[in-house]
């Protein structure tokens, strides 16, 4: 993917492997306590699964990094989620994504991406979202 | 699942206590060891970027001091026990985030409000602000936060 965003283009997509660690981690860095990130057991008697159930903050993470890895210029101003599904721990999850708008200013330039999250290879989508990213010009 | 999956807002009804309301500041500073684990935890480049990876703004905002998520839950009637779960997320990031400053952070509850899930039944929708200033006081994030948690054994 090149640096200057074209309306239309489709990002490329980025996966991830998510580990019962990565669970742990985001645990601790968000001082969460939910027992259905880390627990098996938490989960089932909820009912809501029989896997450890990923943080929404790092299902948003992913987002970031998949726009990282496409359009290290750029800088994502807004970024709007919605969590509509689960990933699960153990998922193998895929950030898709394509460019929406551009537009240009004496600034800098300004993108908006809409992007997915869902485990693959037939995961139904977890995260809806839409970035607006700038590229170039001060924070 | 989503904020969107409850039925119509005409079947929404407040819950007790549901107005908006101030929580206690905080305060968060991003340490280069936290950085590491998070895109150790995200899949994340080391070197993708010089700074702060950009989901500090939602770790600052849900594990700065002051109110813990429990806290919060507490005062929307929830518990951690309940399985809460994120239905939505806004974040803007309209400052630069920097490693090793005391950030201040504020939140409020905006609203609780009680729904009909087609998936879960009952449920409180928890709206909830929080923001991020910098030492000189400048703006730094804002993220809009809404939480779906279950009410089970509610009709």
């Amino acid at each position: 993917m090149s640096d200057f965003p074209v309306v239309g283009a489709a990002l490329t997509p980025w996966r991830h492997e998510v580990l019962a660690a990565h669970a742990v981690l985001w645990s601790k860095l968000l001082a969460d306590p939910n027992p259905i990130h880390l627990d098996v057991e938490a989960v089932k008697q909820l009912g809501v699964g029989v896997r450890p159930v990923n943080q929404g903050p790092a299902n948003i993470a992913y987002v970031y990094n998949m726009l990282a890895e496409n359009l290290p210029e750029a800088r994502v101003v807004t970024l709007e989620a919605r969590l509509v599904g689960t990933i699960w721990v153990g998922d193998i999850i895929e950030v898709t994504g394509r460019i929406t708008a551009v537009d240009r200013d004496p600034t800098g330039i300004q993108a908006r991406c809409a992007l997915m999250v869902r485990a693959i290879p037939d995961g139904l989508p977890a995260v809806l979202a839409e970035a607006e990213l700038r590229f170039g010009g001060a924070a | 699942m989503s904020a969107d999956d409850a039925a119509p807002a005409d079947a929404a009804v407040p819950a007790s206590g549901a107005g908006p309301r101030a929580l206690p500041d905080g305060t968060y500073s991003i340490r280069r060891d936290d950085n590491d684990s998070l895109i150790t935890a995200s899949g994340g480049r080391p070197d993708a970027r010089s700074g702060p990876h950009p989901s500090f703004a939602t770790v600052a905002t849900l594990a700065a001091t002051g109110t813990s998520i429990e806290e919060v839950l507490r005062i929307a009637g929830s518990s951690v026990a309940a399985g809460p779960m994120l239905g939505e997320c806004r974040v803007v990031i309209s400052g630069v985030l920097r490693f090793d400053l005391c950030y201040r952070v504020t939140r409020e509850v905006v609203s609780i409000e009680r729904k009909q899930s087609r998936r879960f039944g009952a449920m409180d929708l928890l709206r909830f602000v929080a923001r991020m200033f910098d030492p000189n006081g400048a703006a730094v994030a804002e993220v809009n936060y809404t939480w779906v948690l279950p009410k089970r054994g509610v009709p």
